[in-house]
């Protein structure tokens, strides 16, 4: 009981480290993993395929990873608390069947334009919003929860799906990937902005502070008192509310609606926040570091292209960096009494 | 508005262990109030009631005149009360000045937006009351356990710039893991703030109290037994008081303890373990029951533990039997024929939802199956029965789930566990008779002379001095991770309590 | 304690009283949805429909069984939908080298993989659904790979398959098949340390480690145990189908783990078993059956699905044994 906990002080206990300090006048010096890596895949890609730092290569890096990179902010929200939120495919799929229903389309007559994209993005929130409740009001694992609702979005999706594939037609969605600036999609800008105002919300507000000290020590916090079911809340309806963007963003890139539109991004979302630095264990990362990640992911993946690996491979081979990933950076907590699930 | 904090009849129960009885203090403003006790006096219950953790059962407590009611820290920080703890209370992951104001309002964040430059500079300031410079950029993670507190302090006297009255400080054994020169900076902060707090310090070191306090009270059994001024008081007379009425009324059954072989079943040689104890040697001969005094955190426990391979081992050798061993962990020691009883039953003793029958055959009951391969119920059920019997469990089935039945009985089945052993040579047990009564705590008493008859050599660790007088053969006293005396009670010098408290204290 | 309650005890075979009560509730639950589909559509209680009810269940089960094990135990393994599919794309690829043996093989090497999975999350302290859900990633990638994404009819010399495809007497061999491993399974788990210390880990992994419970060899256990059910799942499927398809298991994640909770076996672990898991996939097969006779379109099966386990596991998690919920 209590020898327990003070054993765990005790053991924590250290001098403070040449990196701590580093660490206190630098922050940006978090990002220094990410980066390195980065750099270090982009040059040996390029040493060994030759072709990987042409402008139109790196372009469509940059886009292929603007829609991961989302996402990878969006978890982090939700990883940093020490919860995670599976439903992201679900969410992604039944927001892209309401955009693409709902404004003008070639399947039927609506053309609600602005309410449509409003609509979709609500729908996301509500996900948001349906996690939440059950996880911070029911007490259910979010693990659980999140896993119910991903199939339940899919469903969704499903039953909205018409006898055959709406085209989407409004300018309003399609310029979203149409219209480029320095000939770099809007969704590009769109996440750049995404990432940025998600890593002030977690630097500079309660809420995001809250977030990390929940994902810290949140029996410290239960114990004194604090009230922190808002905070759950607010970061599960906000990472349902960019899972929604998302599929809205995605649905401009395809220019349809789609209710697999999702499928697959779960697994690159959670390896992007892992390998950005953002543990599973929550209290660390951000959504820069998160989006990072997604960055070093869809690198990974062009630079397996260029050298030739099929698409099933580059597959397998995701699954096992993320493996890689949470071990090496697990490897320091391993305890003799320790109990992982 | 002092700041005079009066209690009046607190009472608190758990379960059906009475930890405070009719508590009435009055703990003056602007003075050093020291707290001392042993296990189980009631001052760690006394902090947490001041300290909104737990509420009274009964009884008031009153601040200025008015009745007031803590239900949680962050109420009781609202009346100007902070508790320093002796572990870990900070966020680790967030910085310096984050965790100096997480749990109060500030400007610097008001409207829900971080202000980083007001912030840090506010917690500068927070800082310097107590001088102390610290980078308020760091992650607390990184600081060390020193500075920790220093940080813990700064985050309980910003306490006073929401209430105006003067704070009431807390301070839970704030000295186990400092230096004699972090203690000597702590103890010249205190002396800064006396006048201008109100300070309640709790501490098993009696020198300390002493040395810092104005007055001092000494708790025991629940109690407020006395109360002196810190400048005139006997030392002797305290011992005494903390001793209590724990002294040994029976007398010690006639047990012959096993003539000492020639090598010890159990050797330490200076062992360390991080923080927790440092050299530690001592010798367990075959049929001996050695008891280890401490007060928590004294290391007593974490030695059992080390020895059972829950624990790292820094430097140092165990050696079993001669043989020197490594126990890396619980399986290890137990093929080497090591058990231990934890202190914590509910988390590490018991598998709470499981049958008696399940959980006494946990550890052991594939010895009694078919080449330790394939379970047989009818062999080893049986015989979990008969020393269930023998333990004296009072259940209604061994089908029943353990945590139906009351913690004696709980206890009884997991020592029960250990006892199923076909070759135990060690048994350790850590705080045994915790949350037993008295009858619970014969039946195993008497189990475990049994054993210890038989040939099975026990180390006990004990809740109270008089358990140790009465069940152990010799007894090694450790305070602060340390050991600091030896007594043999089979050469029939039976020492007095208050020696055995000196050595802890 | 007088003797003869001692002798009455000591003599008591039967296993633990809260099992059977647990496995009760939703057994009743599976006889008041059979009773309710019997009155909707009287054919559906036919002997022939019966029979092909459980044709159509027994991979469901088999994949139910699998994932109940890690879920007891307190963790999750959420790859068991990959190595279903996984399976029926080796069947066809490996069948050039192991001929008549090819399936066999197939499960072994599933195991083999299950047990890596186990190892590496209790040795290496991972959490349990990355590590799966990682696998989960390699193993559908795999399974597309080999396939080249396309269905390829298996092989008609295998030998296990074939015998899977026929009947016994009415039965189908997939259902005599499921039996069989019930039974083994049943068995070790009673008589090995290996059920025990399932129930240790997942009531109090703590208390677990401290009574000397090898923590690494169970769980690479019981992952071996779980990879092995869905490949045989992964059989029992494409024995139905006659295709091997990549894309077999799509659903069955999901259908899995509602199984397991709708059979009584709680997430936070400790309590269920095989007999929970069998009721559990025995209703999520009838569920999927009544939601054809309801009229529900099959796109909102997983609508339905996800919204009952939902409601399941808000009733059975034991929320006490939880602390903190994540």
């Amino acid at each position: 009981m209590e020898a327990a906990t003070s054993m765990n002080a005790k053991t924590d206990a250290r001098s403070p480290t040449f990196l701590g300090d580093i660490k206190s006048k630098l922050p940006w010096t978090q990002f220094a993993g990410p980066v390195v890596a980065l750099i270090v895949l982009s040059v040996g890609f390029q040493l060994v395929s030759g072709s990987f730092f042409t402008i139109d290569n790196l372009k469509s890096v940059i886009e292929a990873a603007a829609v991961p990179a989302i996402l990878a902010a969006a978890i982090s929200f939700v990883v940093i608390m020490g919860s995670i939120d599976l439903s992201l495919e679900g969410t992604m799929a039944t927001t892209s069947m309401i955009v693409a229903l709902l404004v003008a389309n070639g399947v039927n007559g609506n053309d609600y334009g602005v309410v449509g994209l409003l609509a979709a993005l609500a729908a996301g929130l509500a996900f948001g919003l349906f996690n939440a409740v059950l996880n911070a009001v029911l007490q259910m694992p979010s693990l659980i929860v999140t896993l119910g609702t991903w199939f339940v979005g899919l469903g969704i999706a499903a039953v909205l799906f018409p006898e055959r594939v709406p085209q989407i037609n409004d300018p309003l969605i399609l310029d979203l990937a149409r219209l480029r600036i320095f000939d770099l999609s809007l969704i590009v800008y769109l996440a750049l902005g995404v990432i940025v105002v998600s890593q002030l919300v977690l630097n500079f507000t309660t809420l995001g502070r809250m977030i990390y000290a929940i994902g810290g020590d949140e029996g410290l916090l239960v114990a004194s008192g604090l009230r922190i079911r808002w905070v759950k809340i607010a970061a599960f309806s906000i990472c349902g509310l960019l899972a929604g963007m998302c599929g809205v963003l995605l649905s401009a890139q395809l220019s349809t609606g789609n209710a697999n539109i999702g499928n697959g991004l779960l697994f690159p979302a959670i390896s992007a926040a892992v390998l950005g630095g953002t543990v599973l264990t929550g209290g660390r990362g951000g959504a820069v570091q998160s989006a990072l990640g997604a960055l070093i992911l869809e690198v990974l993946n062009n630079g397996l292209i260029q050298i030739g690996a099929g698409p099933y491979t580059r597959y397998i081979i995701s699954g096992a960096v993320i493996v890689i990933a949470v071990a090496a950076g697990g490897w320091h907590r391993r305890r003799k009494l320790r109990v992982v699930k | 508005m002092t700041g005079s904090l009066v209690l009046k009849g607190v009472r608190k129960t758990y379960g059906n262990v009475v930890a405070l009885e009719g508590i009435d203090l009055e703990i003056p403003a602007g003075q050093v109030l020291g707290l001392i006790g042993q296990n189980g006096s009631g001052k760690s219950t006394l902090l947490k009631i001041l300290a909104g953790l737990t509420v009274p059962d009964e009884g008031q407590i009153v601040l200025d005149g008015q009745q007031v009611v803590l239900a949680s820290a962050a109420a009781a920080s609202r009346y100007g009360i902070g508790m320093v703890h002796q572990e870990q209370s900070l966020i680790p992951n967030l910085t310096v000045a984050e965790n100096i104001f997480l749990d109060k309002p500030h400007p610097a964040k008001r409207t829900g937006i971080y202000r980083w430059a007001a912030l840090n500079k506010a917690a500068q300031e927070q800082l310097h009351k107590i001088s102390v410079e610290l980078p308020t950029r760091a992650l607390v993670e990184d600081l060390r356990f020193a500075e920790r507190q220093q940080v813990e302090l700064a985050k309980v006297l910003a306490i006073e710039e929401l209430v105006d009255r003067p704070p009431i400080i807390l301070f839970d054994e704030p000295t186990s893991v400092l230096t004699p020169e972090e203690i000597k900076l702590l103890f010249k902060q205190i002396n800064r703030l006396r006048g201008n707090a109100t300070i309640v310090f709790v501490s098993h070191r009696l020198e300390e109290v002493l040395e810092i306090s104005d007055r001092i009270v000494v708790m025991t059994d629940g109690r407020k037994v006395a109360e002196r001024d810190a400048g005139s008081v006997d030392r002797n007379e305290l011992y005494e008081l903390m001793v209590g009425r724990q002294r040994v009324t029976e007398l010690r059954s006639d047990r012959q303890p096993a003539a000492p072989a020639f090598t010890p079943v159990l050797k330490l040689e200076k062992v360390s373990s991080g923080q927790h104890f440092r050299n530690v040697d001592f010798e367990l001969r075959r049929g001996e029951i050695l008891g280890v005094a401490g007060v928590l955190g004294s290391g007593a426990e974490e030695v059992c533990r080390a020895v059972f391979g829950a624990e790292r081992i820094d430097a140092g050798k165990i050696m079993l039997d001669g043989k020197a061993v490594a126990p890396r962990n619980p399986r290890t020691a137990v093929r080497q024929g090591i058990g231990y009883l934890p202190a914590d039953r509910r988390a590490e003793g018991m598998l709470p939802s499981r049958s008696l029958f399940e959980n006494a055959v946990l550890t052991f009951g594939l010895d009694y199956g078919w080449r330790s391969l394939v379970l047989r119920r009818g062999k080893e059920r049986p015989v979990a029965l008969e020393w269930m019997k023998r333990l004296k469990v009072k259940m209604h089935t061994p089908f029943a789930p353990i945590s139906s039945l009351s913690g004696g009985n709980q206890q009884k089945t997991v020592l029960a566990k250990w006892l199923m052993a076909k070759r135990l040579k060690v048994l350790l047990l850590d705080h045994p008779s915790r949350g037993l009564d008295p009858g619970a705590r014969d039946d195993l008493f008497a189990v475990i002379r049994q054993q210890a008859s038989n040939g099975l050599s026990i180390v006990f660790v004990g809740d109270t001095i008089s358990e140790l007088l009465e069940l152990s053969d010799r007894i090694v006293v450790m305070r602060d991770g340390e050991i600091t005396a030896h007594f043999d009670l089979a050469a029939g010098a039976m020492p007095k309590e208050e020696e055995v408290v000196a050595a802890m204290v | 304690m007088g003797n003869a309650l001692d002798s009455t005890l000591i003599a008591a075979i039967g296993r633990s009283r809260s099992g059977m009560v647990r496995g009760l509730g939703p057994l009743a639950v599976l006889l008041a949805l059979v009773a309710i589909s019997a009155v909707i559509a009287p054919g559906v209680i036919e002997a022939d429909s019966l029979v092909s009810f459980l044709s159509d269940a027994a991979p469901i089960i088999a994949l139910v069984i699998g994932g109940t094990l890690p879920i007891l135990a307190g963790s999750i393994d959420l790859s068991v939908a990959g190595v279903a599919s996984l399976t029926g794309v080796l069947v066809v690829t490996l069948n050039p080298i192991f001929g008549p043996w090819t399936s066999i093989v197939v499960v072994l090497i599933a195991m083999a993989f299950g047990a890596t999975q186990g190892l590496l999350h209790s040795w290496l302290q991972l959490p349990s659904f990355i590590v799966t859900l990682g696998t989960l990633s390699m193993l559908s990638g795999l399974a597309l790979l080999l396939s080249n994404a396309t269905a390829e009819p298996i092989p008609d010399d295998d030998f296990f398959v074939t015998y899977l495809s026929g009947s016994t007497a009415e039965i189908p061999n997939t259902v005599i098949a499921l039996i069989v491993i019930i039974a083994v399974l049943g068995l070790l788990l009673r008589y090995l340390r290996l059920g025990r210390d399932i129930y240790a880990l997942g009531t109090g992994e703590r208390a677990a480690i401290m009574s000397a419970v090898n923590v690494v060899a169970v769980r690479t256990t019981i992952f071996a145990i779980t990879a092995g059910c869905a490949s045989v799942a992964g059989l029992f499927l494409i024995s139905i189908t006659a295709f091997s398809s990549p894309t077999l298991a799509g659903n069955l994640l999901l259908l899995s783990i509602v199984g397991v909770v709708l059979g009584g076996t709680a997430i936070s672990g400790g309590v269920g078993g095989l007999f929970p898991a069998v009721v559990g996939g025995l209703i999520t097969s009838w569920l999927r059956i009544m939601t054809v006779i309801i009229g529900v379109q099959p796109t909102a099966q997983n609508i339905v699905f996800g919204l009952t386990a939902l409601v399941a596991v808000a009733l059975t998690t034991d929320r006490s044994k939880l602390g903190i919920i994540k």
